[in-house]
């Protein structure tokens, strides 16, 4: 999968170790286009040791790879949504550089990719911080934020969202043509707990969903 | 202009790995107990878990340079058992070093437990601790889970067991918070249960187990007529509780393994014990009136001295997720755990690694068939031939199961 290849949001799906390493390494690897990848994380999740036996960081072409990858715990939405707020910034900041240096050929333009990984953490806790409103405005709030920043034709930014394939059970309902079948009881469970976080940005905020 | 840490700063500050002395047990953690991480140590009574505690803090105590000595502290959180410091300072010679870098502080309530940590983290900045041991975590959660059922007046297991993902996610959160602000580590030394739990997401060999009703909530037979087996289901004490659902992933995430601790039998017996023979009459066409012959009956004796096992379960399991949807638990070894045996050395007074006799020091005999996924263990003890061996008490081939559920 290459960044070409992202939507604005895309979700992706219990990814293994080595499909993450092996799109890090894709993507930060190009000479000729910065990419910088944000990886956000509430549990601490980051496949370092895979990473490291993929791309070996004593060789000197991978030690721009190493500083390109930018390292985020963040534990709720508050948080989530400061960072947003800097990435925005950083996107700022980039536009007016550019505008600066249209005459300069040699300007590299970047790229970010933001992967996050354990919304629903961060969703949970924000709602023992303050209220289930609050949360679902934050999430509305950083999810649009996120497409406004990606729709920008200057900035380019694409976001990564993991989650677990256990909370996407519509998406393979639907893909296993096992909705006619089952629609009593898929039913019957959405009554009783409604949509999970990941089936709710999939369905209205996603543009893709990677398996 | 940028935020978070590089990958590169994060590889060069990250400090080295907490040795367990366990070679085996260190090769399957990736060299040890890594720093900003929860780790999760559970087993039965007696096996040790108190001990591997100390042993963790006296390994921590040996690595202390001089000049960090103030950064490099360590605490133990006590529940309900005292640490038994002796222990440390017997092992440790340097007992100024002891006493000035191992603190230790008494709770026994959640709430405490939750409040300690929020204020830990308010002064992470001037108060480092590379290590937290804290030795009973799941009584606590467990006194805590039994406190807000009993006060409800009895709550429905489907409300407790979400009642307990969510608070077990805010003390998971704030300790989290600590560890990667101050780069620590965090150990939990809790209790095993022995239940049956089932999930029924997946077909499990657990679906056929129900819960003697001996009044104890802790023996499970197996149920499923096709095997009548006797079945023990070894758990963590965060999972196996009076709050049980299928939800527990949901604070899982947060750990970054969990260790069992079990004992294991000594397959190397050097004693055989006939039990029994009996005469069994043989239908043959030629004698109407049958044959007997004699059946001998030898079991093995075995071992059950200083001998235990480690199994590091794959909460974030890379099968699984291949698997997808069409997951199921199996007994093959696809999905098998990482297991290591180790043993209590009485010289040194510390666990260390069995080097097996047959070679090979983490290899389980053939007879054992070890089969796991996530979150417990149990043993099945099968007779094979039941059905057609005269003798109800002798045991022909006997089969542990190591399985669990996430």
């Amino acid at each position: 999968m290459n960044y070409e290849d992202l939507e604005l949001i895309t979700v992706w799906s219990s990814p293994t170790k080595s499909n993450l390493c092996q799109f890090i390494k894709k993507n930060l690897s190009n000479e000729h286009v910065l990419t910088q990848l944000f990886f956000i994380d509430a549990t601490s999740s980051f496949p370092l040791n895979q990473f490291q036996n993929l791309v070996p960081p004593t060789l000197p072409e991978n030690i721009k790879i190493y500083e390109n990858i930018r390292i985020n715990t963040c534990l709720d939405l508050e948080e989530l949504s400061a960072i947003t707020a800097k990435l925005l910034q950083i996107l700022s900041v980039n536009k007016i550089n550019a505008q600066k240096d249209t005459e300069d050929a040699a300007t590299v333009s970047l790229r970010i990719i933001l992967y996050i990984n354990g919304l629903e953490v961060m969703f949970r806790n924000s709602q023992f911080k303050s209220s289930p409103q609050r949360s679902h405005e934050l999430l509305r709030d950083i999810l649009l934020k996120l497409r406004v920043m990606g729709n920008d034709e200057k900035a380019s930014i694409r976001t990564l969202l993991e989650f677990p394939k256990e909370q996407l059970l519509d998406y393979y309902l639907i893909k296993n043509n096992k909705t006619n079948v089952s629609s009593v009881r898929n039913k019957r469970r959405r009554v009783k707990n409604g949509d999970s976080l990941a089936e709710y940005i999939w369905k209205y905020y996603a543009d893709l969903l990677l398996e | 202009m940028s935020f978070g840490i590089p990958l590169s700063q994060l590889i060069v500050e990250s400090p080295k790995p907490l040795s367990s002395g366990i070679t085996g047990l260190d090769e399957m953690l990736n060299l040890g107990f890594q720093a900003r991480s929860i780790y999760e140590v559970f087993g039965p009574p007696g096996i040790g878990k108190t001990n591997f505690g100390i042993q963790l803090v006296g390994n921590s105590l040996e690595n202390i340079q001089p000049s960090d000595m103030n950064d490099d502290k360590v605490l133990w959180i006590e529940t309900f058992q005292d640490m038994p410091i002796n222990l440390l300072r017997e092992r440790f010679r340097k007992r100024d070093v002891v006493d000035e870098n191992v603190k230790r502080v008494r709770i026994t309530k959640f709430g405490q437990l939750l409040y300690f940590f929020q204020n830990l983290f308010k002064l992470s900045q001037s108060m480092k601790y590379k290590l937290i041991i804290i030795d009973g975590f799941s009584q606590i959660v467990c006194d805590h889970l039994c406190t807000l059922s009993k006060r409800s007046g009895g709550m429905l297991d489907k409300s407790i067991h979400e009642l307990k993902c969510r608070h077990l996610i805010l003390m998971f959160t704030i300790m989290t918070k600590y560890t990667h602000s101050t780069g620590s580590t965090i150990i939990l030394l809790n209790d095993c249960m022995n239940t049956a739990f089932q999930s029924n997401e997946f077909e499990s060999l657990e679906e056929y187990y129900e819960i003697l009703e001996d009044g104890s909530n802790f023996f499970v037979n197996s149920n499923n007529e096709r095997r009548k087996n006797n079945v023990h289901i070894l758990k963590s004490a965060l999972v196996a509780n009076i709050a049980m659902g299928s939800k527990d992933s949901t604070w899982e995430v947060f750990l970054r393994d969990r260790i069992g601790f079990f004992r294991d039998w000594n397959e190397q017996v050097d004693e055989t014990i006939f039990v029994k023979s009996k005469r069994v009459k043989m239908p043959s066409s030629q004698d109407n009136e049958g044959r007997t012959t004699i059946k001998e009956m030898r079991i093995n004796k075995r071992n059950f001295e200083n001998f235990r096992i480690a199994i590091v379960f794959n909460l974030h399991n890379e099968d699984r997720k291949r698997a997808g949807e069409n997951w199921k638990r199996t007994r093959n070894g696809d999905d098998r755990h990482s297991i290591v045996k180790f043993d209590f050395d009485k010289a040194t007074g510390q666990f260390r690694d069995i080097i097996d006799r047959k070679g090979g020091a983490a290899n389980i005999d053939s007879t054992l068939t070890l089969s796991a996924s996530s979150s417990s263990c149990s043993q099945v003890f099968s007779n094979t031939q039941s059905d057609n061996n005269p003798l109800p008490n002798a045991e022909e081939k006997e089969e542990i199961i190591y399985d669990s559920e996430g």
